[in-house]
């Protein structure tokens, strides 16, 4: 075969080759994942999960559903929280049916869920004109301000027009207010039927976001009834972990979720940076780790996380629960920065289950590849130091079972590279989540009284 | 340009852009990160495009940038040496596909531009912003030690 032969061949290989499907609609998303997604007021940990039951496995729920029309519809939507089940279950359930039409686009506000701490907004779009809208939700202060303490979040992607949909609301050190002010901006997903962008759009992005098909407002207004729901309860229990005194000294249970938080005593050789456990009441019923959202809070002031979040026990009337623990990972105090040559390619320690595999200079930036056992969690927080103690920030890294150059991982293991970018220096201080793990068998256990 | 009418052309374009990506890279997956990232970076600057007649050049101007920040980044992982231009033999005994891959990187552009992607002399010199006789000139480099002979009508 000549070369011209083998070019007609080439294009031919490469014409049949698909086109990746999604581009634009992932680089849309992108740019309003990163500014809308979650604004965080104070260390979080967050999953995003979404987890489809049936709902009429559960007896009480099917027993609610049968009583009050849509409710049924309101339970699938919440599945993938227990405690929103539950509070649906329970009717606990505030109705809206708040209805608004533009630019042939209705947008219906049905129900909220709300307590002292929590707004769950439930809400569905229509429209013949626009096949697929995806909705941009934003909250505010009743009277148009930002809001202080609140972080939001929905997952509602990709979601068909007549769906419910919901957004959460979790107010971390404050109550919830009397009312708020839902802004919804819908878009388009196809293309051809996106009309031009309203005249007066005043956003900061206004010269790069897409056009919004339509925007919405809707004030919400919670019944008192509703947001005094929730109960704290100081608590002076104490627990020994891996030899670190934990003190537990607060519980609070919501209708949407139950928290606990714990303070490591001075003495502690270790910061507690995530703990395995689950809960049982006084009548036997297991309650574990909240799967979506917002799982546990930290400290600002130190690395520990403190808060830890759990499906709630508000409808089971409990006098006590107990903690069971099994397991937890800790940063030991002096390890917050680990440092490594970069030049020398060597760690003065590393996180347990992780081992620095190399450090290359690529022009301005140091790619930096670790191997670790867990696939779900990069081993590093984003922040990292020079030696003299300014802080950089690495914008993205990438993990996989191979490396780039086709080099497997050994089996359940998996390489994480992450760039420092514009990062002059020899030696740099990384900052790992955290530095050895424990597990424990049989459970410890600390009770728990709630009265 | 808004929003609604990038979607449109970079849809049509993506195709062409895809080639792009995977014979300057070399890899299916690099070249779909490449092409995701030259979208979003589309995105967040199509209103700043004026001369829409320019888009596909300037789209393609930006793939080529953000492939050549992914080959600086995979150039530990990848093999993504280039050869001299004195190593014509070397050329000889490789794959075509390979062979573009191994082109220095003035030519590399070029031919990628002008015989994978189907722009003109004219439009390739305007995406690398150089003068249309120094695209002519790699041009015929280029063809030289791929040892590809086009027509007149293919080649001006």
């Amino acid at each position: 075969m000549n070369r011209n032969m083998e070019y007609e061949q080439l294009m031919r290989e490469l014409e049949a080759l698909p086109v990746p499907e999604g581009g634009i609609r992932r680089a849309v998303r992108r740019r309003r994942l990163n500014r809308y997604l979650l604004h965080p007021l104070t260390s979080i940990a967050a999953v995003l999960a979404l987890f489809v039951i049936l709902v009429n496995a559960s007896t009480t729920v099917a027993h609610a559903c049968s009583r009050i029309p849509g409710l049924r519809e309101l339970a699938a939507a919440v599945t993938f929280s227990r405690s929103l089940s539950d509070a649906v279950a329970n009717e606990y359930v505030q109705p809206v049916e708040q209805e608004q039409t533009k630019e042939g686009i209705t947008v219906r506000v049905e129900y909220l869920i709300v307590d002292q701490r929590t707004v769950t907004v439930f809400y569905r779009t229509d429209s013949e004109r626009y096949p697929r809208l995806e909705a941009i939700p934003t909250l505010y202060a009743a009277d148009g301000g930002e809001l202080e303490n609140g972080s939001w979040w929905s997952n509602d992607w990709d979601v068909p027009n007549g769906t419910l949909r919901s957004i959460r609301l979790d107010f971390l050190n404050a109550n919830v207010p009397a009312s708020l002010l839902l802004k919804l901006g819908l878009y388009s997903m196809t293309a051809a039927d996106t009309p031009a962008e309203p005249a007066g759009s005043d956003r900061d992005d206004a010269a790069s976001a897409p056009p919004c098909a339509a925007e919405f407002e809707f004030l919400l207004e919670f019944d008192p009834y509703y947001m005094s729901q929730g109960k704290h309860f100081e608590t002076d229990a104490t627990i020994t972990l891996d030899g670190q005194i934990m003190h537990i000294t607060n519980f609070d249970v919501y209708p949407s979720y139950l928290s606990f938080s714990m303070r490591g005593d001075a003495a502690n050789t270790a910061w507690l940076m995530s703990l395995r456990y689950y809960l049982v009441t006084d009548r036997g019923e297991r309650f574990d780790p909240v799967t979506s959202g917002i799982t546990a809070t930290g400290n600002p002031d130190t690395p520990e996380m403190m808060t830890f979040r759990a499906d709630s026990t508000f409808f089971y009337y409990a006098k006590a629960v107990t903690l069971y623990v099994t397991g937890a990972e800790w940063l030991d105090k002096g390890q917050e920065a680990i440092r490594i040559d970069l030049r020398q390619e060597k760690a003065d320690c590393m996180p347990e289950g992780t081992e620095l595999v190399s450090a290359v200079r690529e022009d301005d930036c140091w790619m930096v590849t670790v191997l670790h056992d867990r696939m779900d969690a990069q081993p590093f927080m984003t922040d990292y130091y020079d030696a003299a103690g300014t802080r950089y920030s690495m914008e993205s890294w990438t993990s996989g079972e191979k490396m780039l150059n086709g080099k497997e991982a050994p089996e359940g293991y998996c390489y994480t590279c992450f760039p420092l970018r514009g990062y002059p220096y020899d030696e740099v201080w990384i900052t790992p989540r955290y530095t050895r793990r424990w597990s424990v068998s049989p459970p410890l256990e600390a009770a728990i009284p709630l009265e | 340009m808004d929003w609604k009418d990038y979607t449109e052309r970079a849809e049509a374009l993506k195709p062409r852009l895809f080639r792009t990506a995977i014979l300057y890279l070399g890899s299916e997956s690099a070249a779909e990160e490449a092409l995701d990232e030259a979208l979003y970076k589309g995105l967040l600057a199509c209103r700043k495009l004026r001369k829409e007649e320019y888009f596909d050049t300037w789209l393609t101007r930006i793939l080529l940038n953000v492939c050549a920040d992914e080959k600086k980044r995979r150039r530990r992982f990848l093999d993504l040496e280039e050869l001299p231009e004195s190593a014509a033999e070397t050329f000889d005994s490789l794959p075509l596909r390979e062979a573009v891959g191994k082109l220095p990187e003035e030519l590399k552009r070029v031919v990628i531009l002008r015989f994978f992607s189907d722009y003109t002399l004219r439009e390739t010199a305007d995406i690398l912003g150089i003068p249309q006789g120094t695209a002519a000139t790699r041009q015929r480099r280029a063809l030289a030690l791929l040892r590809l002979e086009f027509g007149e009508e293919m080649a001006e």
